[in-house]
């Protein structure tokens, strides 16, 4: 779609303006249905204006004048950055996330900061502590998270593509649940600077868009060494406009743990399967590989993050930053309840959580045998990867459910992880592209997993996919557009 | 896990809880733990490293470090200037 539109913003077809308006337009009659943006952009049409100019000087990049949205957590100095959080309400950042200014510099026009959950923290986007995100697909479903806002905007056409941030699987379930595509980058691809912090080990940016092909555009837009991030580095170069699309003679690995049906429902199994035969008629292997220690990375990831959580989310006192009760009694009470008002519930279970895995008394029983076992499942993928160009799997072991069926028991919940947090630990590339229906017309997400910095041969095998997949798109109609 | 080991890890991480709230935080931790066992029981390979290279032998008591007192100026605390 972005190439698409780039021409017609190049030939003058339509202006910059007007392509922002149509989709401030449609925002405009779907979202209060939908529930995807926390806050809409009222520069947005002096970002167009000067992205025009760009244009009429010739000087367009790729995404230039494009329509993009953003997560609640990426900094941007003209609009709230909230984290969907009421201990961040209001909060106005003084700079730009590295991602934002970069994009921001290519003069692509930001329609608003997108829902998701409280502190990246959940897979519903029901944690949020402002509103409910509705799934395009069916309203009654969530969207996923915690990048489901995000997820939800580009379903719903709301903005071209969006940037969402992936710690365990947070831009590729809800790209899964939402029928999009969505890619989490290689750790190290993009800054986090500017991104709020969640668990730094695992979090990365990454693209959510209708396409591969349009990911890559936006992941060339934002990927590459930042001095305000150690962890960034320069990746190996890639022409997003020359992604191969093809998957003749490559080899992958369907992994076997994870088309288990006890553990994943049928409908996705079949979704997979029938992908795995797509790619074998195009030319390429698929066989059967094993990693018999991803049932661990669900436990593994939790004690990993949630331990990072409650020490990056300490800076949230009532005093630093945020939310403050009024008229606390003493500098303690002043904290306590700062975060006992400011932070939602499942923010409190994870900052628990961290804090129990890093005591004295289970360090070692927790958070260091967590650790060593992500180091376990990186050399168990490096050992796949000598054999396979790219592993698939499911991007999620179901498809969206109701806001009703969400579990109460907060381990139902987190073993819903099971398909996605492995990539994370391993710090490896994987994205989610739609890859069949289930009977009740909900997306299913076929996950690519690549080696590290593969990150431009898991979307071009996603692209090559996406070339034979019958798309479908929500009907805007009965979101009221 | 016990309401008390619950007690002191909202201590440590600095969240006041309501007595009802700490009782429904506990039973929520009790499932969470119970699911985060399971990697108890995953063999690893006994040089195993750990994923950073922070591998600690010395780790400070489960104490939660006491406030400074902080001078107050009317309805605020005054802190140290950190931008001149």
């Amino acid at each position: 779609m972005i190439a698409e539109l780039r021409q017609k913003l190049d030939k003058k077809d339509i202006s910059a303006r007007e392509l922002l308006e149509q989709y401030i337009a449609r925002a405009r009659k779907t979202d209060p249905t939908v529930g995807a943006f926390l806050h809409v952009n009222n520069e947005a049409g002096a970002a167009a204006d000067a992205a025009q100019k760009q244009i009429d000087a010739g000087q367009a990049g790729i995404i230039t004048g494009i329509p993009i949205g953003l997560k609640d957590n990426l900094c941007t100095v003209d609009m709230p950055t909230t984290c969907a959080s009421r201990m961040l309400q209001g909060f106005v950042p003084p700079y730009d996330a590295t991602v934002v200014k970069k994009l921001r510099d290519q003069r692509a026009v930001f329609v608003g900061k997108l829902n998701m959950d409280e502190f990246a923290m959940g897979a519903t986007t029901a944690t949020s502590y402002y509103k409910k995100t509705k799934n395009p697909f069916n309203l009654s479903c969530v969207p996923g998270g915690s990048s489901g806002g995000s997820a939800a905007a580009v379903s719903a056409g709301m903005v071209v593509a969006a940037l969402g941030s992936d710690t365990g699987g947070s831009v590729r379930q809800p790209a899964a649940f939402c029928g999009v595509t969505g890619l989490r980058p290689t750790y190290g691809m993009v800054s986090r600077y500017g991104c709020v912090a969640f668990a730094s080990a695992l979090d990365q940016v990454g693209p959510i868009a209708t396409s591969a092909q349009d990911c890559a555009y936006l992941l060339s837009a934002i990927a590459g060494k930042d001095d305000y991030d150690q962890t960034s580095q320069n990746s190996p170069s890639f022409a997003p406009k020359a992604l191969e699309a093809n998957v003749a003679g490559k080899r992958f690995g369907l992994i076997k743990e994870l088309m288990d049906e006890s553990l994943v429902e049928a409908e996705t199994v079949e979704a997979v399967k029938r992908a795995a035969l797509w790619f074998q008629r195009n030319g390429a292997t698929v066989d059967e590989v094993s990693l018999p220690l991803l049932k661990y990375a669900v436990p593994s990831y939790y004690l990993i993050s949630s331990a990072e959580a409650s020490a990056n989310l300490s800076r949230f006192d009532g005093v630093r930053y945020g939310y403050r009760p009024k008229n606390p009694a003493t500098y303690d009470e002043l904290v306590t309840h700062s975060r006992h008002e400011g932070f939602g519930w499942e923010v409190k279970r994870r900052v628990m959580l961290g804090c129990y895995a890093l005591c004295s008394g289970y360090y070692d029983d927790y958070y260091k045998r967590a650790t060593r076992l992500a180091n376990v499942i990186r050399s168990d993928y490096a050992r796949a990867f000598e054999t396979f160009d790219a592993l698939i799997s499911p991007t999620s072991p179901n498809a969206a459910f109701p806001f009703d069926d969400v579990p109460s028991d907060p381990s139902q919940l987190y073993l819903a992880d099971v398909c996605t947090v492995s990539a994370a630990l391993a710090g490896l590339p994987a994205v989610s592209t739609p890859c069949g229906y289930t009977g009740a017309g909900l997306p299913v997400g076929l996950m690519i997993t690549g080696d590290a910095w593969g990150d431009a041969n898991i979307l071009s095998y996603a692209a090559a996919f996406e070339g034979e997949f019958e798309r479908r798109t929500p009907v805007l109609e009965e979101l009221g557009a | 896990m016990s309401q008390q080991i619950a007690a002191g890890l909202a201590d440590l991480a600095k969240i006041h809880f309501t007595l009802e709230e700490l009782e429904e935080m506990n039973r929520d931790m009790e499932s969470i733990v119970k699911l985060m066992d399971y990697i108890k029981e995953v063999q690893l390979p006994p040089e195993t490293p750990v994923k950073n290279a922070s591998n600690i032998i010395y780790l400070r008591p489960d104490e939660r470090r006491g406030n400074p007192t902080r001078p107050v100026e009317g309805e605020y605390f005054k802190i140290p200037r950190i931008i001149e």
